[in-house]
């Protein structure tokens, strides 16, 4: 039996992040005690989320309510399982970009890099807020946050470049929130008087049976209204914003628009069809299957798209999108097995993705290329780095025994359970797509005598605070492989039905 | 995760351990330990008693890993001599990462042939075709580059088919066992199976990677390829699919179409490329006709297989090796010079070709006896026309045109060839003696219950043969100006699958991206816009509707005039505005019409 | 050189002895041929002596004749055709 505990210790994550940019503030003098800051509130962070998983683990929920703002309007936090995927995977990451970011920013000597660190730990902020959110109200604020302060560290280069690409970002995430996704959470309100998430199981949602029975067309709007308002999951044709958030920095990249941004997003999802509506409902009214669709599309355009794309963060960018529509297209199948695979791809996903674009981060560090065609032989020059971006990519095409092989597993069984053949088909396709736009990046590296690039010689790997992160991430991704339970764990005791 | 219960050492773990240690190793010795996992191999696979070994427990399933019985432990045993003849060839490679992608690449083959279930034998099927692909890049030269690349990219594919065959087959009855299949209830998904399993045995028309792979691997990564990605594919057909009557026919069609091919062909590791192709249809067609007899003639076959074909890619290994070339028009003139090498190499062109004393002879002749008896006389003949064409090309031609043909050739370079080449070469080629004068030595290991024991060595098995061939000959003596090697690409179907690569990328994905390139755009007409609408809406509304009902504070946030230059300015302090502004319009506009 | 090596030279001068010792050895087959046979036919004509001689020269001339003089003009290109697409 699933019990609740009434508890403040759920607020520790979200109290130290939203500290933890105070601190970083008041060190900007010094900057290794700056950067410090960062690691301290990271592995705090990551202490307390950590703490909440034994009681979840045995099947209990966290909870506490800060504000009351109006009848049914609260400000509440709640730890389950879904929400210690999304928290541990944040603030164990936030610790690895830390020491990337410090590698990054100071071999580039970039400016601003007290805003920059702020910015982060803010958005950190955000992203465990909106993992341990208990209702709607809670999440879309937290939502918001993470857009609104992660907007600086797109924009961070400050040239016409950064802000053409930040304001596309915040014009397409603010743009479906207020447009789709605020509107839906009014009308949630208003069908049922409360803004609180269903949590204990899966099947049952927010919304009784009455009001769905009375309200049928309402119910389905706001559905609809919810998933294209969500856009940080990056449905087509909701997507753009996260190719030209490219601009950014690479470690924005990595941690945020793989990790944190785009897993906030696809969390919202998880949520609001797990939590929010429950499966008795979305089977009910047929809403599983057509965003199943819709994610199956995704996924396979993305693909083929990013075998178009010879910048490497582009090709990676698309690679997300698609990714993303994994976890999307999981869930919203709505079998076991397909619900728990897309899960536990949100945890499989970050740890892969973050490896690959830390990869491409040193890469630009270590040499200012950016484009896939010039990097031929470049392995020899960098074999750590592209070793750990050949990991990453086995994981992305679904490889034994890395982890992605793992979650796409789950969900490709699950697709069979729910008989959905068009659906296990375009994952069939998307493994081989993958296949086709990463591997000719690392033979080219590893195999291609170089280009004619006067540097060459003189290249070698990145600094080691940039290297052993993302060895490290790559590490994580086979031994994730190789004892899934690390995070299925959790997986179950959420999705279980 | 892989444990040994009750004393059955698993090849694989021994090449997995070296594989892991095997960077870290300094100075030289560490050679000596590429022979270990091949001997505790060997020790292992004679020792052992038929059993099930090895359950693990992964993704909630429940894994067989050592399904140990006279099937897999023939092919076992074979796979563990090959491995032990491969690695002495390859001592003196000193690239540490030859090895160790050879060291996935056989312990995946093991695990393959002990795998007790489809999910046990999937995850070390892509395993092996990742060291199998590293073979091939590791001769780092342009052209070992691109064909690893689709080498990989195509056997991704068959091994989707396999997953997909696998996945639907558990849907459909529940668990991952990996039996045989009655061939009169194949369903959709054992088809898939069948298929996945038929890209790797090289079944005609899937079979193009092999010749297009195999010629640019590595020197020592071939004689390994050769051996393993084929016989692995034999073993999983015998398990499930034999009976089949696909394959009895898919088999002939490989066993004259690879002799066709090899008869024209240039370079000589295509030939034996071609060749494989067409020796493992001789095994995939016994399977498919499916009596005891056939099937043993098809296992006997795969072993003898292993140790000929071993032998003949170290030769032209050796080739490739001193002259740096296997293309015969660049050779020919040169068996004074490597005599011992020509020797070595006949021993297996005479193998291959089914000439009494050599163990192609007690093999090949078994599984042409067991279709006949079979009454499939088509497929026998098949079989024979096929033997008139491996000794045309592989017994004749490609002996001759490498090692004579020309007048001596004194002035063409010849790095020496190490020693140890030349003692994995000897060790294969007395097996293959060996075998052919005590059949008995390889039919003691044979699983399937025959009812007579089968004869190879009778006078009339001896004549026939040796009319075959000797008259084969002939026809070579006759045409030997005509069958003289060009230096030419043949076409084969990798020309379509080549088709298809480019034609997804000009057709589908280079217009979806131009299509989103386009769509990225838009959203400065329907975003903005549409932005710009609403807070126009909204502000008129606030100011002629909402104010009675919602504190003015809406008034103090935004600024009518100022509105739309704000929203495109990017900055932030006005998206914030305008989201407060929207949300309490918005939110006061439901509250009050609801 | 090795001694292996003069001797297999020296046999290259002497292809016309081996030649004809070639030919008495097919012959001999030939006429084996008549006296040991199968006990049955596996094939119709496998009773027939000098079948399998037949079978082996025919077979031989004719994959060789079609297959270099017809179909490899159909099918060949330059030995760098797909070097210079893929």
């Amino acid at each position: 039996m699933t019990g609740i505990i009434e508890s403040a210790r759920v607020l520790l994550p979200v109290a130290i992040t939203l500290v933890a940019p105070l601190f970083i503030w008041l060190n900007r003098g010094n900057i290794n005690r700056r950067e410090a800051a960062s690691f301290i509130g990271g592995g705090l962070t990551f202490a307390s989320v950590l703490s909440l998983a034994p009681q979840v683990l045995a099947g209990n929920i966290w909870k506490y309510t800060l504000f009351d703002i109006m009848p049914g309007i609260t400000v509440t936090f709640s730890a389950d399982g879904l929400s210690l995927i999304f928290g541990l995977v944040a603030s164990f990451l936030w610790m690895f970009a830390t020491s990337y970011n410090i590698g990054y920013m100071r071999s580039l000597d970039e400016h601003a890099q007290t805003r920059y660190y702020v910015c982060f730990a803010v958005a950190i902020f955000g992203a465990e807020g909106v993992a341990l959110s208990a209702n709607v109200f809670t999440l879309y604020l937290f939502y918001e946050v993470i857009t609104v302060f992660t907007y600086p560290l797109v924009a961070h280069h400050q040239d016409d470049e950064a802000f053409t690409g930040a304001r596309k970002y915040i014009v397409y995430l603010m743009g479906t929130s207020k447009l789709f996704l605020l509107p839906a959470m009014v009308m949630t309100y208003v069908l049922l008087g409360t803004l609180d998430f269903h949590l204990g199981d899966v099947v049952t949602g927010m919304f009784p049976p009455d009001v769905v029975a009375a309200h049928p067309l309402a119910v389905t709007i706001t559905y609809v209204l919810y998933i294209a308002g969500i856009g940080k999951a990056a449905l087509m044709p909701f997507h753009n914003w996260l190719p030209s958030a490219m601009v950014a920095p690479t470690p924005v990249s990595a941690l945020l628009h793989a990790v944190a941004v785009v897993k906030a997003g696809v969390f919202c999802v998880c949520r609001i069809i797990l939590s929010g509506f429950g499966v008795t409902v979305m089977d009910q009214l047929n809403l599983g299957i057509p965003t199943a669709m819709v994610a199956a599309f995704t996924l396979t355009a993305a693909s083929l798209i990013a075998l178009t794309k010879d910048d490497l963060k582009a090709r990676l960018a698309y690679s997300t999108v698609a990714q993303l529509s994994y976890v999307v297209a999981g869930v919203a199948m709505l079998t076991p097995m397909a619900v728990q695979g897309g899960m536990a791809h949100i945890a499989h996903h970050a740890f892969s993705k973050i490896t690959l674009f830390f990869a491409a981060g040193a890469i630009y560090v270590a040499t200012h290329l950016k484009k896939i065609s010039l990097m031929d032989g470049l392995g020899r020059k960098m074999p750590w780095t592209f070793g750990a971006f050949a990991i990453g990519s086995l994981s992305m095409i679904g490889m034994p025994p890395v982890c992605g092989f793992v979650s796409k597993w789950y969900i490709v069984n699950g697709a069979l359970q729910a008989g959905q053949i068009v659906i296990f088909a375009a994952f069939m396709l998307s493994t081989a797509l993958n296949a086709g736009y990463f591997v000719p990046i690392i033979y080219r590296a590893f195999f291609r005598p170089p280009g004619p690039d006067p540097h060459y010689e003189h290249y070698k790997e990145a600094p080691l605070t940039m290297v052993i992160p993302l060895c490290t991430t790559g590490l994580i991704s086979v031994v994730l492989g190789l004892y899934p339970a690390l995070f299925m764990d959790f997986v179950r005791v959420f999705g279980k039905f | 995760m892989i444990a040994t219960a009750s004393g059955f050492v698993h090849p694989t773990l021994g090449f997995y351990a070296l594989a892991l240690i095997l960077p870290f190793l300094p100075g030289k010795g560490w050679k000596w330990l590429l022979l270990v996992p091949p001997l505790v191999a060997i020790w292992s696979v004679m020792t052992i008693e038929p059993g099930s070994y090895g359950q693990v427990s992964y993704l909630g399933q429940s894994l067989l890993l050592g399904r140990v019985d006279k099937l897999s432990l023939i092919f076992a045993q074979v796979f563990a001599v090959m491995s032990l003849i491969g690695m002495v060839y390859a001592l003196h490679v000193e690239d540490k990462l030859q090895h160790i992608m050879a060291c996935v690449y056989v312990g995946g083959a093991f695990g393959c042939t002990f795998a007790g279930d489809l999910l046990t034998l999937f995850i070390f099927w892509e395993l092996m075709s990742i060291g199998s692909t590293f073979l091939i890049w590791l001769a780092r030269n342009e052209r070992s580059t691109k064909a690893g690349f689709r080498y990989f990219l195509y056997h991704t594919i068959g091994g989707l088919f396999l997953l997909a065959g696998l996945l639907m087959r558990y849907k459909a009855v529940g668990s991952f066992a990996f039996d045989h299949v009655d061939p009169a209830q194949m369903m959709v998904y054992d088809w898939m199976i069948l298929l996945g399993f038929c890209v790797n045995a090289a079944v005609v028309p899937l079979h193009a990677w092999l010749p297009d792979a195999y010629p640019e691997g590595t020197v020592t990564g071939s004689v390994f390829m050769c051996a393993f990605t084929t016989k692995t594919a034999v073993y999983v057909l015998l398990r499930g699919f034999y009976g089949v009557e696909f394959l009895a026919i898919a088999g002939t069609v490989m066993c004259v179409y690879g002799v066709l091919y090899a008869c024209i062909e240039n370079n000589a590791r295509r030939i034996l490329s071609y060749h494989i192709v067409s020796q493992v249809g001789y095994m995939v067609a016994g399977i498919g006709i499916g009596t005891a007899m056939t099937m043993n003639g098809a296992v006997a076959h795969a072993y003898a297989h292993i140790l000929y074909k071993g032998l003949l890619f170290m030769g032209t290994g050796c080739l490739l090796y001193a002259a740096g070339t296997t293309k015969l028009d660049q050779l020919g003139g040169l068996v004074h010079r490597l005599p011992w090498v020509m020797v070595l190499y006949m021993v297996a062109a005479l193998s291959i070709s089914g000439m009494p004393l050599f163990n192609g002879f007690i093999s090949k002749t078994m599984t042409i006896t067991g279709a006949a008896e079979a009454h499939r006389t088509w497929l026998a003949i098949g079989m024979e026309v096929a033997a008139v064409g491996t000794f045309l090309s592989v017994g004749i031609k490609l002996p001759y045109f490498a090692f004579w043909s020309k007048p001596a050739n004194n002035t063409m370079v010849l790095k020496p060839i190490p020693i140890n080449m030349y003692i994995g070469m000897t060790m294969g080629a007395v097996l293959c003696i060996a075998q052919g004068l005590y059949p008995d030595m390889l039919y003691r290991y044979l699983p399937f219950e025959m009812e007579e024991m089968y004869h190879p060595w009778t006078t009339w098995h001896v004549l026939q043969a040796l009319l075959l061939l000797g008259f084969s000959g002939l026809a070579f003596y006759i045409t030997r100006d005509i069958i003289t090697p060009h230096a030419k690409t043949n076409l084969d179907f990798d020309f379509f699958y080549r088709l298809i690569g480019r034609g997804v990328l000009a057709l589908v994905s280079k217009p979806l991206a131009w299509i989103d390139d386009r769509w990225t755009e838009a959203y400065r007409v329907v975003g903005l816009g549409g932005l710009l609408s609403i807070a126009r809406g909204t502000v008129w509304f606030d100011t002629k509707g909402i104010d009675t009902v919602v504190d003015g504070s809406a008034y103090t946030v935004q600024n009518v005039g100022v509105l739309s230059a704000k929203v495109q300015s990017g900055r932030l302090q006005d998206y914030l505005g305008l989201a407060a502004a929207l949300a309490l319009g918005i939110f006061a506009l439901v509250w009050y019409l609801a | 050189m090795s001694l292996f090596g003069m001797l297999l030279n020296w046999l290259r001068t002497r292809t016309g002895v081996i030649a004809v010792l070639f030919f008495l050895g097919l012959a001999g087959l030939v006429v084996a041929n008549v006296f040991v046979r199968p006990h049955e036919a596996e094939y119709v004509f496998d009773i027939y002596p000098g079948f399998w001689a037949v079978f082996g020269l025919i077979g031989g001339l004719a994959m060789v004749i079609i297959m270099k003089k017809i179909v490899q003009p159909m099918i060949s290109r330059g030995d760098d055709y797909y070097d210079r697409n893929s």
